[in-house]
């Protein structure tokens, strides 16, 4: 009955009633502490190949959110499936598959790199903590050359190379173990704006060309905007409005996603 | 109080960082200088105040008030920093003592300029912490850095900038390391008082946007030289210089596009 053209692409990564609390010092030996509620009973899917954006401001709970969902902190309740299996933390090796599965990109480019690693040793390492079959140098190779660098910079150490073209090498190694999930964490927050032009473009390029799935984590309205099909809107540990990003950015139905899309500047 | 910056070229290590710069910020103007990194744009405000790293060399001329600034004796330049030119930078959480509780921090330009009884160094500190909207002033100026969010370190930076009523305020990239809301109340923060202390303001960014929203001219900044300058709206939408459009479409493609 259903039509293969328009049924939603089975979800990739479910996250159901997440929530994470962390209980802070107690004020008296006879009660229990106080505790603070990061992240409460929250909802998200990533479909295969869609680009999903958390956004909200500094504390909203974006990072434990994704800190969960890459099993790299244990959730107070709630549970997170990555292709049906149940994702949660555990010993390296048994995490194995949900590493190759996933690729993370951060904010800072210039501590993200080792300074001490080449480049091609620094792509290449993912391939060989997971123990990815094939010839890296020639993997890392292409993948420096998809995200427009070239073959020969492998050789070459962090500091020869500008915010961007880190940004970039950052890129190939998220994305060298052929990762069906790539995670953003505020990518773009510390280029220039004609870098940050140029990073927007060749991610989509990637996604595109890699049939990637994309969740981005950013506090910057522009980028979402251009980026991703659909938004969450996190504030104060909660997710507070999610759909199309249109619809949310456009029409906000709550009025803490209007008061920041209202802040945003524009040069219009 | 009028800023003229008169082919200033300040070179490090044999290299040009700054090469032939001029500007203006006629007095109580809002100017701003836009460009990327490395563009010079710090290294030009560092040159203001007479803060440049050992070993720069600087030509040419920069004038307070028709009064040459470059070249002028320390002592003289360490009497106009935070007493008539008052300074805003990015990052609140390196600006700031961390081990020194933010009501002195406040008062301090009083304090280095004038003889201010302790107390009321406290008086001035509550009261310009009240004007940049702290809450809470009298409890607000015995906390620590830390205890404070990331906006309202930016206030404080910005009442330690005002407390002498400068007559010149130079802002070093002031809401970069803000979330929006936060950025666009420090925006409007900076608006209200730079009106109405009738300060001049130069205002540096890298985000076109931004400068939008508080400066009236721009300059146009690239490899140290100006290339382009004159109202914001005109460059804004009628760029001419190759570096300008290229700003100006790269910030299309990534801003936020209310319609």
């Amino acid at each position: 009955m259903s039509d293969p053209t328009t049924a939603p692409a089975p979800p990739l990564l479910v996250a159901r009633g997440l929530t994470r609390t962390f209980a802070l010092p107690r004020r008296s030996p006879f009660q229990p502490g106080p505790v603070r509620h990061a992240l409460v009973d929250a909802d998200l899917e990533v479909a295969a190949g869609e680009s999903v954006a958390l956004i909200g401001e500094s504390g909203s709970g974006k990072s434990t959110l994704v800190r969960l969902l890459l099993a790299l902190d244990r959730a107070t309740s709630g549970t997170v499936t990555f292709d049906g299996r149940p994702v949660a933390p555990d010993r390296a090796s048994r995490l194995r598959w949900l590493r190759r599965q996933t690729g993370i990109v951060l904010q800072d480019p210039y501590s993200s790199l080792d300074p001490r690693m080449r480049v091609g040793d620094t792509i290449a390492e993912p391939l060989r903590a997971l123990g990815v079959d094939g010839d890296h140098r020639r993997m890392t190779a292409e993948m420096l050359e998809r995200v427009g660098l070239s073959a020969g910079d492998a050789e070459a150490w962090p500091h020869e190379f500008s915010g961007g073209q880190r940004q970039r090498i950052a890129l190939a190694r998220a994305l060298v173990h052929g990762p069906r999930l790539l995670i953003g964490d505020e990518p773009m927050s510390a280029l220039d704006v004609t870098v940050r032009a140029q990073i927007l473009d060749l991610l989509r390029e990637l996604r595109d060309d890699l049939g990637l799935s994309l969740l981005l984590v950013s506090h910057d309205i522009g980028l979402v905007q251009h980026l991703a099909d659909r938004v969450a809107v996190l504030r104060e540990g909660r997710i507070v409005e999610q759909g199309p990003t249109d619809d949310v950015l456009r029409r906000p139905q709550h009025p803490y996603t209007r008061s920041l899309v209202d802040s945003v500047p524009t040069l219009d | 109080m009028s800023l003229v910056i008169d082919d200033l070229t300040v070179t490090i290590a044999g290299r040009r960082v700054v090469d032939g710069l001029s500007l203006e910020v006629p007095d109580g103007a809002r100017v701003g200088l836009i460009g990327e990194s490395g563009s010079g744009k710090s290294m030009t405000t560092l040159a203001v105040l007479g803060l440049l790293p050992d070993g720069a060399q600087a030509t040419g001329s920069i004038r307070l008030d028709g009064h040459e600034l470059l070249g002028a004796p320390e002592r003289e330049l360490a009497d106009l920093r935070g007493r008539v030119v008052g300074t805003v930078f990015q990052d609140p959480r390196t600006a700031l003592d961390p081990v020194v509780p933010v009501g002195r921090q406040i008062a301090e330009p009083v304090r280095l300029h004038a003889r201010v009884s302790r107390r009321d160094a406290r008086v001035r500190a509550v009261a310009a912490a009240a004007e940049v909207g702290l809450p809470d002033p009298e409890t607000i100026v015995d906390l620590y850095p830390h205890q404070l969010s990331g906006g309202q370190r930016q206030r404080v930076g910005i009442a330690m900038a005002l407390i002498n009523r400068p007559g010149l305020v130079l802002a070093d990239e002031p809401t970069t390391a803000l979330d929006v809301t936060t950025q666009a109340e420090v925006l409007a923060l900076f608006q209200r008082l730079v009106d109405e202390q009738r300060t001049s303001l130069l205002f540096v960014t890298h985000d076109l946007a931004v400068l939008a929203r508080i400066a009236d001219h721009a300059a146009v900044l690239a490899h140290g030289r100006v290339v382009e300058r004159g109202p914001v709206e005109q460059l804004l939408h009628r760029p001419e210089h190759a570096v300008t459009r290229g700003l100006v479409e790269a910030t299309r493609a990534t801003t936020w596009r209310a319609s």
